[in-house]
């Protein structure tokens, strides 16, 4: 990974207002950095300034206030050479609804200069080559997600920006999509990518950004950003469980039923557990070491920032 | 040159363009129609009810001459004239308008047709892909927003303008076509022609600049359809009935007068009789606005509304 982000924001500030005059703040004083190469989550709750902030890189969006570097243009000033190496879908995919995909992907490869070769390819990278010549309304949502994915692919993107890209997709396409960005991450690129789907997010992601009410409230590498949450929960499997737990309450830590086992939070690791219920004659059928998923992480910081 | 290139490949995609096009030839078509009786010989009918009108004028003018020399003979001093003009057979069979005079008109008439049809195009060419929810597509690949505008309109210009020659060129070929299967003489009309055509296209690249940067400006159809339509009932109706010396302020006034070389307009203007003050004396003034004003005027109008929608879509977000 280069030393220079492939984004950098610092004190991105965004607000609408609404029919009656009121401010509406979408983002607040977003510092974001992404670094290049490799695939970078971009996670928020619904309203939370994802898409604003995307539409504010890509210079649809006008903000208020802060600096904005992409792939080391400053913006707004270095918005058209900075493109030139983008390739994004912002929302729902948005074509001419009367024009077949491939015609979509030509006029698009027209106005980037692009040859007529590379629709096809792109076209076929996606999945799309025997569809091509449909109508973009006859589309179903998870072809015009391929479709928008394709458009991204044709300048040979080095930052690939997908909002909600397996919105709509069967298991295969989502499957397909997470491929193709470690696919692209592999080959050096940067993948931004802003997702509800965070099982998925956390199989492919390196690095992750989450924000709530527009304003960051974690950052860092996936790995980290778990590790630092983990190694506190405990899960046991005794004969004697109201024996167990009361053993293990009395190092002062918490325990609670969880089906047939029970559910050890504070323990500084599960070794400890175990030598507290062998030193009491109790010995554990199961015992495993809870690992917090990004969804966990996700919700204990959003419901954090709500409280 | 590459977004030129890219949206005039999407012009010729579109169902709207052919749409627009097609409606222009049915507007010509129905040049050709309306020249029909004027190209077509008289029928037999026509014919003997002619000669019958003529003879019959004949007889007349013979009893009028016969009893103008009869009182000339009673009264030698009258002072009377007895040489009535004869009928001319030719002028009794209605002969219509020649192929020059339909063609000129037919060029005449197109000019208000292919100026209002450059404008829908244009705004559609626009507010469909706000509609559509493309701009944000098309801004990834293309995001300087005054080439965007300037891309737009230059397409539009390139596809309008030989659309308009090839629908003015259609019906002077149809009308000729009409005229020469009936075997009436055609003649040259090359010099009025080319000249009503070339302000043609002057206002059919106006009518697209003024589209583009409206529909850039408002951005949905039916904002651009209420705007124009106020236009038309506020400005361009009303304004000559109720305040009619401001006629020149009219878009409807400078296109007469640009494509037919001027136009006319009348209002009253009242002052005391100096006879007697209490009685408004009131004279019809009459006025023309130039052909040089009207194009002054449409295209301060034209840059205006252009200009107008370049700033609105660099300023404003697009979502």
């Amino acid at each position: 990974m280069g030393d220079e982000p492939a984004i950098w924001t610092r004190g991105l500030r965004k607000t609408y207002r609404s029919f009656t005059m009121r401010e509406v703040v979408a983002v607040q004083g977003l510092d974001l950095r992404v670094p290049s190469g490799g695939v970078h989550a971009f996670l928020g709750p619904n309203g939370a300034g994802k898409t604003t902030t995307i539409r504010m890189l890509l210079g649809m969006v006008r903000p208020d206030a802060g600096e904005i570097r992409l792939l080391g243009h400053a913006l707004p000033q270095g918005l058209e050479p900075a493109l030139r190496h983008v390739g994004a879908v912002v929302e729902q995919p948005t074509f001419y609804p009367h024009f077949s995909g491939r015609e979509n992907l030509m006029l698009l490869a027209v106005a980037a200069g692009v040859p007529a070769s590379k629709v096809d390819a792109v076209l076929d990278q996606v999945g799309l080559a025997g569809r091509g010549r449909d109508r973009f309304r006859k589309y179903s949502l998870g072809m015009r997600q391929r479709l928008a994915i394709a458009a991204t692919l044709l300048r040979d993107p080095q930052l690939v920006i997908l909002d909600e890209p397996t919105n709509g997709l069967d298991p295969a396409g989502i499957h397909d999509v997470r491929e193709l960005m470690r696919s692209l991450a592999d080959q050096g690129r940067t993948v931004l990518v802003s997702s509800h789907a965070l099982a998925e997010v956390e199989q492919v992601a390196d690095t992750v950004s989450i924000v709530v009410r527009g304003a960051l409230v974690a950052e860092g590498r996936v790995a980290d950003l778990l590790g630092e949450r983990s190694g506190t929960t405990v899960r046991v499997r005794v004969d004697e469980t109201d024996d167990a737990a009361a053993v293990l309450r009395r190092t002062g830590w918490t325990v609670r039923d969880d089906a047939n086992h029970l559910v050890v939070d504070g323990a500084p690791s599960a070794a400890e557990v175990n030598r507290s219920l062998a030193a009491s004659g109790i010995y554990a059928h199961e015992l495993s070491l809870v690992r917090p998923d990004l969804e966990a992480v996700f919700l204990d910081l959003t419901r954090e920032v709500a409280s | 040159m590459r977004l030129v290139r890219a949206e005039l490949r999407r012009i010729r995609l579109r169902t709207v363009s052919w749409l627009v096009l097609g409606l222009l030839l049915v507007v010509g078509a129905g040049f050709v129609a309306t020249a029909w009786d004027d190209a077509r010989p008289p029928t037999a009918v026509e014919r003997a009810a002619a000669h019958e009108a003529y003879e019959s004028d004949v007889r007349m003018v013979a009893d009028m001459t016969e009893s103008c020399h009869a009182m000339l003979a009673k009264n030698p001093d009258e002072n009377l004239d007895c040489d009535i003009e004869k009928p001319v057979e030719q002028t009794y069979v209605d002969a219509g308008r020649t192929f020059v005079q339909a063609a000129t008109e037919a060029t005449d008439g197109l000019a208000v047709p292919l100026a209002v049809a450059a404008l829908v195009a244009a705004v559609s060419l626009v507010t469909a892909e706000f509609g559509a929810r493309t701009m944000a597509t098309w801004l990834v690949v293309a995001p300087r927003r005054t080439r965007v505008v300037l891309g737009k309109t230059a397409a539009a210009t390139i596809a309008s303008a030989p659309a308009a020659v090839f629908c003015v060129l259609a019906t002077i070929l149809g009308l000729a076509a009409l005229y020469a299967g009936y075997g009436r003489p055609l003649g040259a009309i090359a010099s009025p022609v080319l000249e009503t055509l070339g302000r043609e296209l002057v206002l059919v690249v106006l009518a697209v600049v003024a589209g583009t940067g409206l529909a850039f400006a408002l951005r949905h159809v039916t904002a651009v359809l209420g705007v124009t339509v106020w236009w038309v009932i506020a400005v361009e109706v009303t304004l000559p009935i109720v305040l009619p010396r401001w006629t020149p302020v009219t878009i409807a006034a400078n296109v007469r007068a640009w494509t037919e070389g001027g136009a006319t307009y009348s209002y009253e203007q009242c002052a005391p009789d100096p006879a007697d003050p209490l009685v408004p004396y009131c004279t019809d003034i009459e006025r023309v606005v130039s052909a040089g004003q009207g194009a002054v005027a449409l295209v301060i109008v034209a840059l205006l509304l252009g200009m107008c929608g370049l700033l609105v879509f660099r300023h404003r977000d697009v979502t």
